[in-house]
């Protein structure tokens, strides 16, 4: 069990009404709160200010897609060690597995049961150990 | 001395003369036995069956001379095949045409010669049965020369009937080696596994030394790059073997052209280059540069699109069984259909997929901000609803959610038919997935006012499945049960076991299956009429998914219904026996 309750969640996803349904079932229903970002770039200039605990990436973005945008989080020290989730309409197990060797923590599929979407990042987040044990969180 | 002179229809001549195929084989009794009879009427001691050449003239039969050849210009037999009539030289020193012939006047001192000229059924002098002597004689009599005549008919019809046998021979070698293509284009089923085995074929009929393969690639438009799939004859040969060839398999744009592959690109039709030096183009030169010399060129075609291209190369064709070059483009153009049909196929089973995989992908992003926005409003987050709003609500909310089951339904029957669906299987015991498929569809049966009744006996029986597709088989079983059963009653779950079988029966109470429409009941998008008056709508495709997947675990689906007593679905599974039971011997 994850000590430390997740509080501040990252939404990056470059539809504005899924980021819309998102982050009222997040902050309605699971009462966190909710940063939302309509791209990978996005997420990298304002995420630091925001600084979250629990980031959910959108796989098909255009111009810098999931894979791409968790691979420039991970260079970015404020995010080298923030837990990552994929949402993705491609969650087949296969595909599942691509996802979490690219280093994500989980995958939701979409499309995601709204009511249960805070329950399902929580149980994610509680399953989490942290400090992550990745290389790039070690001080150097 | 006169030169042999050049008939006038010499290349349709020397055409039907390569036609016979009969340049430069062994004797064979047939002709020796008619060259025999006429040194034995004539009673000279030389008696040839000669065949004028393009630059010499060759004996197929030779009795009493030992050269095989002569150059044609200083032929006796050329003067006869021009004048398409018997020649009669009495004495050569006495005819100005021949006297100073280095066949007269050299180590051989012909001086006596008589040829009949051998004519086709089609006009043209191939040749002669000549006899000659090395001293005068005088002109044979009328009757001899009758002899020569009648034997001279019957070389030419020994020439047609090993044509023709040859004919037949290479029809039924041809016939054979298309039923090998063929069935190794079935056995294969796609085109990667059927390409060795075909090449090979092509390589063995015609005697090609290599053979290779460029494919469309998809990264060039219109363009086509090495497969790597080369294919040597000489499995043995050094690696470095035809290494210009392999150097300079580079990409190659797809265009028309003048050379081997645009000739085929822009016809459509294989195309054989008896002589590669004729062709100027940088495939052939390295064909050459490798010591090969001939090249058959076809494509792999379908449906008017080439898929990719074959090269075969051989080297002189003087020690392989020649082929009619029709018999080697007609193995061609049948490899490439063959070959081609495969592609097709795979193309189209690559363009369903990636449509299928696309358009479920776009439609589940609209889906996933109407079905949440609509769960978000239908469970009252966003405030309270006025009653009639909140019943349209919920008529939009459970229709995203079928929306989203067909979506994902149609996913799955595709990936099951591509062959793509992998299963993770394992040995497992059934009860514990059985429970878990009940408690995830409870939910579902509850809103219908169904519930469900299973009894976890046998808890230590276990069959080989993929646990979640033997859920989802479970789930679509139930939930189609709890569709059909009357409300306040209960849907049975059972797992019962014996002769090395599991069997999982879903039993409800419900109005049983039309008989109209049993045997379709597994077909996709099959749903009898009034069936899903409820209001949770099936997908058409829960069922055709089961029978899919029990299919893919080796187990068996299938079902007994009665108007009066409801419907019972059942799944056969093999039982696993992680020991095998000792067998007990009776005393």
């Amino acid at each position: 069990m994850n000590p430390r309750p997740l509080q501040k969640i990252l939404m990056v996803d470059d539809e504005r009404d899924i980021r819309e349904v998102a982050r009222l079932a997040l902050e309605l229903v699971g009462g966190y709160t909710v940063c939302l970002c309509a791209s990978g770039a996005q997420a990298l200039a304002e995420g630091p200010a925001f600084a979250p605990d629990l980031i959910v990436l959108d796989v098909m973005m255009p111009g810098m897609d999931g894979p791409a945008t968790l691979a420039a989080l991970r260079r970015t020290v404020p995010f080298a060690s923030t837990p990552v989730v994929f949402m993705t309409a491609k969650a087949q197990p296969q595909q599942v597995q691509q996802f979490l060797a690219l280093g994500a923590v989980d995958v939701v599929a979409k499309p995601f049961q709204a009511m249960q979407l805070a329950q399902q990042l929580a149980a994610i987040w509680n399953q989490l150990t942290l400090p992550l044990e990745s290389p790039a969180c070690l001080p150097e | 001395m006169l030169p042999s002179p050049i008939p006038h229809d010499e290349p349709q001549r020397l055409a039907a003369l390569q036609r016979y195929c009969v340049l430069d084989t062994l004797p064979e009794p047939a002709f020796d036995r008619l060259a025999h009879v006429l040194r034995h009427v004539l009673g000279v001691p030389t008696v040839l069956v000669s065949l004028i050449d393009a630059d010499r003239q060759w004996f197929k039969s030779r009795i009493g001379l030992d050269a095989s050849e002569t150059p044609r210009d200083i032929s006796f037999c050329g003067h006869a095949v021009y004048l398409r009539e018997v020649l009669v030289v009495p004495d050569a020193l006495q005819d100005p045409r021949f006297a100073d012939n280095p066949l007269v006047t050299g180590a051989l001192g012909l001086r006596f010669y008589v040829g009949a000229p051998l004519i086709t059924a089609d006009g043209h002098a191939l040749g002669t049965l000549c006899a000659i002597d090395y001293q005068p004689r005088p002109v044979p009599s009328a009757a001899e020369l009758d002899v020569l005549c009648k034997l001279a008919d019957a070389v030419v019809a020994a020439l047609e009937l090993r044509a023709a046998a040859q004919a037949q021979a290479a029809r039924a070698r041809l016939s054979q080696m298309l039923g090998q293509v063929a069935a190794a284009a079935h056995a294969a089923g796609d085109i990667c596994a059927a390409l060795p085995p075909i090449l090979a074929e092509l390589c063995g009929y015609s005697g090609a030394a290599v053979a290779h393969v460029y494919r469309r690639d998809d990264a060039m438009a219109d363009g086509f790059a090495s497969t790597g799939v080369w294919h040597v004859a000489d499995g043995a040969a050094a690696p470095e073997r035809f290494g210009r060839l392999r150097a300079g398999a580079q990409p190659w744009a797809g265009a028309p052209g003048a050379d081997l592959f645009g000739q085929v690109f822009a016809d459509g039709a294989p195309v054989f280059a008896a002589d590669l030096a004729e062709r100027p183009c940088a495939r052939a030169r390295a064909a050459l540069a490798d010591g090969l010399h001939w090249g058959l060129v076809f494509a792999i075609q379908a449906g008017g699109r080439v898929h990719g291209i074959v090269e075969c190369y051989g080297e002189r064709r003087g020690d392989v069984p020649a082929l009619p070059a029709q018999d080697l483009l007609a193995a061609a153009d049948y490899a490439g259909a063959q070959l081609g049909r495969l592609a097709e196929r795979e193309r189209i089973e690559r363009l369903k997929a990636e449509f299928v995989s696309t358009v479920s992908h776009e439609l589940r992003t609209p889906l996933t901000s109407i079905a949440g926005a609509l769960e978000l409003v239908h469970a009252g987050v966003t405030g309270r609803l006025p009653p009639a709003a909140g019943e349209m609500v919920r008529i939009a909310h459970d229709n995203s959610q079928r929306l989203i089951r067909l979506v994902n339904d149609i996913l799955d029957v595709e990936k099951i038919e591509s062959g793509r669906m992998a299963l993770t299987l394992s040995p497992q015991p059934l009860a514990p997935l059985i429970a878990r498929a009940v408690a995830e569809t409870a939910a579902f049966a509850q809103a219908l006012a169904v519930r469900f009744e299973f009894d976890a006996t046998l808890p230590n029986a276990s069959a080989l499945v993929d646990a979640d597709r033997f859920i989802q088989v479970l789930t679509n079983l139930l939930s189609n049960a709890a569709k059909f059963a009357p409300a306040g009653t209960a849907v049975r779950v059972t797992l019962a076991a014996g002769e090395g079988r599991l069997r999982i029966s879903v039993a409800d109470r419900g109005p049983g299956i039309p008989a109209a429409f049993r045997h379709r009941i597994f077909e996709k998008f099959a749903q009898a009429d009034g069936a899903d008056n409820k209001q949770c709508a099936g997908t058409g495709l829960g069922l055709a998914i089961v029978k899919k997947i029990v299919d893919l675990l080796g187990g068996a689906v299938g079902f007994e219904s009665s108007a009066e007593h409801g419907t019972v679905f059942h799944v056969e599974l093999p039982e696993w026996q992680a020991c095998p039971q000792p067998t007990v011997m009776e005393a």
